[in-house]
């Protein structure tokens, strides 16, 4: 080939690339969507992160709402927790998919610091649901400028499961801190059981440690978000002593079947959420009445845990913003909180609305009630602070480091704390 | 081409004369090639690009990617923790999946290769993973693994007379686990590449080293080996390439241990899942471009060096 | 003659063992899926169910919204909202898997045909593009694609599913290897006798090719079959998802709660089943497929 025609064959090569690439950069930019007039009757679409169990659930209070707002149409779908966040994204980036959307409480931070879920002030909604929201949650998904992108959809919390026959045959009164809790755990050791104590919703990660951490007296970060406070005196205790739990006393590294241990009393006692409460019985009938709940042991900083949930918030791309937001409001009324016990219960699990003053409504025994009311006094969510959820995968990383491979807490802690406080401004 | 048609057109330039034909001649040719080369183009190559420059960036995939040089490159290779545990872990992955497979494999073929009953039906039981949903079978092998008492795995321990193992969430075992469930699937599919290629090697040259005296491991590496060499290199470079992009594996088997794609302290996370994690559940598209584009150049240079190895092995 | 038998017979006897090995996750999966809920979680573990039954797929015993012990929702109660349930799911993976191999085995043979019978200005600089693209993890691809897809309209639709995926770089590249082995005389003795370029392609090479095809058909068909990550972002309406899919949603919502693996195992051995078959039937093909090309390395 001639060298001329060589010359320009690369020179057209080289162009072309240059202009895909140009106009790859133009079309990533993502496209702008109008919004239809508030008044007029919505089609919302709604994806529960979640079981397909509660499409049912929450069709009942779609309808409730439909009911009141002729000429909606809300469509539910469910997407399954491993899936949504990814799904979530891709519907960001598109800027097509649902409007409503419900997922972990801090997504809504994360996902409304990049532009992808709306900041739901605007609506006048979140001055009207703040006061019926426990503390705790609602701290976690206001974010640190006081933008809300998301509202506490129903939460979810920590309690102390355990065998109350086998404890009580051997006169021990459930444990209400970490001293009784280790003493009962020897008694059972010495009794031939091999790891009496495991902790199942969230094993070997920040979530269970967190609920240490508190009890210790410690917090990641401070109220305003300005410093990190891991790295001190209280986190090494707590640090110490869940460790212990599964270095000295074999809690598993890996969450073992809770109904199946409590029935065959190889589990006599779990750190576990309140989901369990409406299903053990009715899947093991033969553990009616031998067991019960109380609430997690207090440490030396006294008690606390860890709240999670769900939170409801509104895709930045919708055309209905309005209407989206007044379904979200709905949630909170008595009407759908009603329904929406009801409808669960039905369907046979619990649903703790983010509305305190309502857990006495919840149909379940009365110390498991009492229990959830202590809990709600003193259990926090998830830092809303910048950062954090980036850090995560790191944080469990050091804290396994320290469990499995006896690395030295201050140690990790500090390094922990150094990887907060880098991504609190990266 | 007539007498005529050459006299009258004397001083035709060749490359006019040559172009049309070409076109007309060869139009077919462009028809039969434009569909698959448009949807490659459109569905491959824009793509391919359009992450390259989506590497340079710090697309978060909500708001418009910004330029950011080489920034994501740097990260990744000097100040990543992760990346360095998910690099590790793939290349130990890599090296003992496709070993154990392609010697295995080689193994099957060598034992199971004539027509007989037996052999069809060894050869079918070996490449049934290959033909299975492998969804199903990640699914299955978490459940063998369960940390339960009753899972497969615990119950064939407790006859050798051990504990149950909490067998996802040790980390030494989360490699090995991996390697064990890559050779379990794969090595039925290089068994029957193997068994092609051992069946076009004639048998006159076994005969031959026959009569010359020769025993059978000198049969064997000095006639079957080289000549499976094409054979083996299909083999091995596939299975790198494959290996090196693992995913669902991880990503289904490890997904109740741990809150993270990798399982505890990250000892299954291989490249192709930090990439994921990366991408969709940081929102760190950009970075995770980077890693893809990373991924190539490793895939790149080991099978260079592969090839070149086997070039020169075969001049030895 | 006799030592030389009696060596191979020991040297077999460790592959004969792993063969159980193989076949035992597939025994699990089988016995799983037909063991009742109690069964599941008992410990030791039976290797034949003791009461073997068929509510994993079908639960009499159950109700919708009730839970009771002992008993949960049977594959093909599941999934009340969508018509068809499960095998909605598995029409949808079928048509896909189907249209996404024939739709790609045509368009790469056509190409292969060009590429190397006839003279494309270029083309091996195609060639090599190619074979570079698969080097490349194809997640990659995965947001640009899906922009793309999405621009079209074509989310939550067959075409989001087939048209990306019918330029395979794989199977042209294999079919370029077996089209080398096809005798250039008996192209050019089509064209000589006045045929059509593609009349020669569909009349003298197809033929030829065909067990190239069927040894690239089953591998397209089972990588189609098995795709997970694709459909999971594309497809937000369940009447669209695949197997993988629904099984991936089917077993988080179980959460390797031991009353619900029964119904995974079910979903598996259904799920496990046609791309069984389909080997069992095109064994002949798919192995001669093989023979043949992949020597040519």
């Amino acid at each position: 080939m001639r060298p001329a025609r060589k010359v320009l064959r690369t020179l057209l090569a080289a162009f072309s690339v240059a202009a895909v690439l140009t106009v790859s950069a133009c079309t990533t930019a993502t496209p702008q969507t109008d919004t239809a007039d508030s008044s007029e009757p919505a089609h919302l679409v709604f994806w529960n992160t979640g079981g397909d169990e509660e499409v049912a659930v929450l069709r009942a209070v779609a309808d409730r709402y439909i009911a009141a707002h002729p000429g909606t149409v809300i469509d539910i779908q469910a997407v399954a927790w491993a899936d949504s966040h990814a799904k979530i994204l891709a519907a960001a980036t598109a800027q097509e998919g649902p409007d409503v959307i419900s997922g972990g409480l801090s997504w809504g931070n994360e996902f409304g610091a990049l532009g992808g879920m709306l900041d739901l002030r605007q609506f006048g909604i979140t001055e009207r649901i703040q006061p019926m929201v426990a503390p705790g949650s609602w701290h976690s998904v206001e974010a640190v400028d006081g933008a809300v992108y998301g509202v506490p959809m129903d939460m979810t919390l920590y309690l102390f499961y355990y065998r109350s026959d086998l404890l009580a045959a051997e006169n021990i009164t459930p444990p209400a801190t970490w001293e009784d809790l280790t003493a009962a755990i020897e008694h059972f050791e010495g009794k031939g059981v091999e790891n009496p104590f495991v902790m199942t919703w969230s094993t070997l990660s920040w979530l269970q440690y967190t609920n240490f951490l508190k009890q210790a007296g410690g917090d990641w970060y401070s109220d305003d978000c300005k410093t990190v406070t891991v790295n001190s005196p209280e986190a090494v205790t707590a640090l110490n002593y869940w460790a212990d739990l599964h270095r000295k006393h074999g809690a598993p590294n890996e969450e073992p079947d809770l109904a199946s241990g409590l029935e065959s009393g190889d589990i006599v006692m779990a750190n576990g959420g309140n989901w369990n409460l409406s299903g053990l019985d009715t899947s093991h009938p033969d553990l009616a009445g031998k067991w019960d709940v109380a609430v997690l042991p207090s440490g030396p900083g006294g008690a606390g845990s860890f709240i999670g949930g769900r939170i409801l918030g509104v895709m930045s791309y919708t055309e209905y913003p309005a209407q989206a937001a007044d379904f979200i409001e709905f949630f909170y009324t008595d009407e759908a909180v009603t329904a929406l016990q009801e409808a669960a219960q039905a369907n046979g699990f619990l649903w703790i609305s983010p509305r305190a003053e309502l857990v006495d409504k919840l149909v379940t025994t009365d110390t498991a009630k009492a229990a959830l009311k202590t809990t709600l006094q003193t259990a926090e969510g998830p830092p809303n602070c910048p950062g954090w959820d980036k850090s995560s995968p790191d944080i469990d990383k050091a804290l396994q480091e320290v469990v499995l491979n006896d690395a030295d807490p201050a140690a990790k802690l500090g390094e922990i704390a150094d990887l907060l406080t880098r991504n609190l401004t990266g | 081409m007539s007498i005529t048609e050459v006299r009258t057109e004397p001083r035709t330039p060749a490359v006019k004369r040559k172009r049309r034909p070409h076109l007309r001649r060869n139009l077919p040719g462009y028809l039969m090639l434009a569909p698959f080369l448009a949807l490659f183009a459109a569905f491959l190559v824009w793509p391919l690009l359009n992450s390259l420059y989506l590497a340079f960036t710090d697309f978060n995939g909500i708001k418009p990617p910004n330029f950011v040089g080489f920034d994501n490159f740097e990260r990744l290779w000097t100040d990543d923790a992760r990346f360095r545990k998910a690099l590790g872990n793939t290349s130990l992955y890599v090296v003992f999946s496709v070993g154990l497979t392609t010697l295995l494999a080689l193994a099957l073929a060598l034992a199971f290769r004539t027509t007989s009953l037996r052999d069809k039906t060894m050869r079918t039981i070996f490449f049934l993973p290959s033909v299975t949903s492998s969804m199903a079978l990640f699914l299955i092998w978490g459940w063998i693994f369960d940390i339960e008492d009753f899972g497969l795995a615990n119950t064939v321990l407790s006859w050798f007379g051990g504990g149950s193992v909490a067998w996802l969430s040790t980390p030494e075992l989360a490699v090995p686990i991996l390697v064990f469930i890559s050779v379990w699937g794969g090595a039925g599919y290089g068994m029957i590449i193997f068994v092609a290629g051992l069946n076009a090697i004639p048998e006159e040259l076994y005969e031959q080293a026959e009569i010359d005296g020769a025993s059978p491991w000198r049969k064997f590496w000095h006639i079957t080996l080289p000549l499976l060499r094409p054979v083996t290199t299909y083999v091995l470079i596939t299975s790198l390439i494959g290996a090196f992009q693992v995913f669902e594996a991880v990503y289904i088997v490890f997904r109740t241990t741990a809150s993270n794609v990798g399982g505890v302290l990250d000892s299954a996370l291989m490249i192709v899942p930090y990439l994921y994690d990366m991408g969709f559940g940081k929102f760190e598209l950009g970075f995770a471009s980077a890693i893809a584009w990373t991924l190539f150049i490793v895939i790149f240079i080991v099978s260079t060096v592969q090839l070149r190895l086997t070039r020169t092995l075969k001049d030895l | 003659m006799s030592r030389r038998l009696s060596w191979g017979s020991i040297a077999r006897i460790p592959l004969y063992l792993l063969a159980v090995t193989m076949l035992a996750p597939f025994w699990w999966m089988v016995i799983g899926a037909f063991k009742p809920v109690p069964e599941l979680s008992r410990n030791p573990p039976g290797f034949l169910p003791a009461d073997p039954s068929a509510d994993n797929f079908h639960d009499p015993a159950w109700v919708a919204g009730k839970q009771i012990a002992g008993h949960v929702a049977g594959l093909l109660q599941r999934w009340p909202e969508l018509p068809g349930g499960y095998f909605r799911f598995m029409a949808n993976s079928l048509l896909v898997t189907t249209a996404v191999t024939i739709g790609s085995l045509l368009l790469a043979a056509m190409a292969a045909y060009a590429l190397t019978k006839m003279e494309i200005k270029g083309r091996r600089i195609i060639f090599l593009v190619v074979l570079a693209s698969m080097m490349v993890p194809w997640q990659v691809s995965l947001i640009p694609n899906y922009l793309i897809v999405r621009n079209l309209g074509w989310l939550d639709s067959y075409q989001g599913y087939i048209v990306p995926a019918l330029a395979k770089a794989f199977v042209l590249f294999f079919l370029v290897q077996y089209m080398r082995s096809i005798p250039d005389e008996l192209i050019h003795a089509g064209r000589v006798d006045g045929a059509g370029e593609f009349r020669i392609w569909w009349r003298i090479v197809l033929p030829l090719l065909r067990p190239a095809l069927a040894a690239m058909a089953i591998f397209v068909a089972l990588a189609e079959w098995n795709n997970f990550l694709w459909p999971l972002i594309i497809i937000n309406d369940d009447s669209y998802a695949n197997l993988p899919v629904a099984l991936s949603r089917l077993s988080t919502s179980i959460a390797q709660n031991p009353q619900g693996m029964g119904v995974v195992m079910a979903a598996s051995l259904l799920t496990s089943l046609p791309t069984v078959i389909f080997f069992f039937v095109f064994q002949k093909h798919f192995t001669k497929g093989i023979t043949l090309s992949g020597i040519k390395g």
